[in-house]
């Protein structure tokens, strides 16, 4: 059992003025500071939370992603080298956790016992002054991007639903640079494909 | 200017209430991590021990089937499988008679029966699967392993590529929709003995009369989302429509006499030596309904009810007329009721479990909860009422006196 009494505090009237750093928090908590993991949590889990229900289409299970990810954060911290990066790395294993819940979903649905509902999450997620083409591209987009590949949906929505670059998105999915430009030009052509099937 | 991401027009709901409740599960979790996960899901043994297995919050290790989470062996005398969660996001389906064992974190073996395989990938190394002489190595793919009591073991590939290996040595590479049964050793190519123990799908290879570069044998099921729904039509496909069909695990009656005829004419276009061979999808053995409750309860236990939710209204809507589908009804009410929060989609749930029907063992804890839902959403007319069900029909129910308060 990890002693909170010998633990400094953080935050709080006690503390010299500046807010603790990532890299602060991570030694902290490495060390059995469970306040630390807690400030962790605070300042990145909104920021999983918004990118796990993007890339998944469905709120709720992205909290279970956001759950996933910091058990296995705070279980492997030990294991963080650039631990002022602890950013890039809990949304990297977040991909992570996003990719099994793809693969999931499939094994489930190879079970006979997958639900389109799910994929109808995305659309319900549009905010209110979304310009209105904005808003037909991402109901458009949704379905399609349920029947991708995980790798290829994932690389996609990274690219353009999160914007990340080419670079990021090779770090987060633990692939090469070429082998990530690959997965999104992929998905591109099917939607490209798609598309013409639609003009048609 | 760049245009904005589409993302900036999406807004989730990432609000404090959520995120202290994801901190809450966390914490509760932070010590049930690391392990393989087993969940065995009760259905036919008798309802009581199938609730006290499926909701009786066993956990990783404890359950009676597994010894340390190596040994996974459901008896033959249930339609129970037992699902296992292997750390890499890995799953494996041990099947009702069947006997697996963990020889490390990729490799197991089989020792009978039938498990089917969902192994992730990429992975560093492959994952291997021993059955006797055969081997079945693969890097990450779909497929289902069967070996009878005479030793002959099927193999059955549903995504991807295998490696078969007889005797330390490879024979074969069979791909997507290929089910091929291999013999004893390598040496049994062609013998009486493997001709006596061609399988059913051998059958339907000499029935369909399709060799292994005959497309017609490759049913595409790609678009089928029920894999039962569609087994029934490959194996009427497969089979011309007489109803050629496969052995459930374990079992090893006598084929044809055109299966025994035939079993050394099967093709094997890598110079293997199978003696058995069709279009036969993986999951024709596997009980959905089975295999369903083990996902759900599987969720259920890793804080994923939502998940676990999903799962079991679907099976409610596709096996609606399965014997379990009142106790299906009756999981889905407990998610709904204790972990989501949902009390009047549980009373819808509970209703449909009495309409359904319940075992009287369970009757009486269905409509127990059926008032706690009602109480719950203010319906306190359905609750009286139900309560007095409770009453009428339970007159020495556990609950007696806590449910009278509500049939006043």
């Amino acid at each position: 059992m990890r002693d909170q009494a010998e633990v400094m505090p953080l935050e709080g009237p006690g503390v010299r003025g500046t807010t603790p750093s990532d890299a602060e928090l991570v030694y902290r908590a490495r060390g059995g500071d469970r306040r630390a993991e807690a400030l962790l949590y605070t300042r990145h889990a909104a920021t999983l939370l918004g990118m796990a229900a993007r890339l998944l289409g469905d709120e709720i299970e992205a909290r279970d992603v956001v759950q996933d990810t910091f058990l296995i954060a705070f279980r492997r911290l030990d294991q963080l080298h650039e631990v002022a990066a602890v950013r890039g790395w809990l949304k990297s294993i977040a991909v992570s956790c996003v990719h099994r819940r793809f693969r999931r979903r499939r094994w489930v649905s190879w079970l006979g016992l997958g639900s389109d509902e799910v994929e109808s999450g995305l659309s319900a997620m549009i905010a209110a002054d979304a310009p209105a083409e904005v808003r037909a591209e991402l109901v458009w987009v949704a379905p399609r991007l349920a029947r991708m590949s995980p790798e290829q949906r994932l690389a996609w929505s990274l690219r353009h639903v999160e914007g990340d670059s080419l670079g990021e998105i090779a770090a987060l999915m633990g692939c090469s640079l070429a082998t990530a430009k690959r997965r999104i030009a992929a998905a591109e052509r099917a939607l490209a494909v798609e598309l013409q099937g639609v003009v048609r | 200017m760049s245009r904005p991401t589409l993302g900036s027009w999406l807004r989730p709901r990432t609000g404090e209430a959520e995120l202290a409740e994801i901190y809450g599960r966390i914490e509760a979790r932070r010590d049930r991590v690391g392990r393989p996960r087993v969940v065995v899901v009760a259905l036919a043994l008798g309802l009581a021990v199938g609730l006290a297995l499926v909701w009786g919050g066993r956990r990783p290790g404890e359950t009676s089937l597994a010894a340390h989470d190596r040994v996974f062996a459901p008896p033959p005398d249930t339609v129970v499988p037992v699902l296992v969660a292997l750390d890499d996001g890995s799953h494996l389906v041990v099947l009702p008679g069947a006997r697996l064992e963990l020889d490390g974190p990729d490799r197991v073996r089989l020792v009978r029966g039938r498990v089917a395989f969902a192994i992730t990938h990429p992975r560093p190394t492959p994952f291997v699967v021993d059955a006797g002489a055969t081997s079945v190595v693969v890097l990450g793919t779909r497929f289902a392993v069967e070996r009878r009591v005479d030793d002959m073991v099927e193999v059955a590939v549903d995504e991807g590529r295998v490696q078969v290996l007889q005797d330390g040595a490879e024979v074969a590479q069979q791909t997507a929709r290929q089910v091929r049964t291999w013999p004893p050793t390598a040496m049994w190519a062609g013998t009486s003995g493997g001709a006596d123990d061609a399988t059913s799908a051998e059958t339907a290879r000499r029935e369909g009369s399709a060799g292994s570069d005959d497309p017609a044998r490759v049913v595409d099921r790609g678009a089928s989302r029920n894999a039962v729904a569609a087994a029934r039509v490959d194996r009427a496909v497969v089979g011309g429509g007489r109803g050629a069909s496969r052995r459930g695990p374990g079992s090893a009656g006598a084929p044809p006499d055109s299966a025994r005829e035939s079993s050394s004419e099967a093709p094997d276009d890598a110079g293997g030596s199978a003696v058995g061979e069709a279009a036969v999808p993986v999951g024709t053995s596997t009980d959905a309904v089975a295999v369903g409750f083990a996902a759900a309860d599987l969720a259920r236990q890793d804080g994923r009810p939502a998940e676990a939710a999903r799962i079991l209204q679907r099976l409610l809507v596709d096996y609606r007329a399965d014997s379990r589908a009142g106790m299906v009804a009756f999981a889905l009410a407990r998610v709904r009721l204790e972990s989501l929060q949902q009390p009047a989609e549980a009373a819808v749930a509970l209703e449909d479990a009495l309409r359904l029907g319940v075992p009287a063992a369970l009757a009486e804890s269905v409509r127990a909860r059926l008032v706690e839902a009602y109480v719950a959403v203010g319906d306190t007319t359905r609750a009286r009422d139900v309560a007095r069900d409770y009453l009428k029909y339970h007159p020495r129910g556990r609950r007696v006196e806590e449910i009278r308060r509500w049939a006043r």
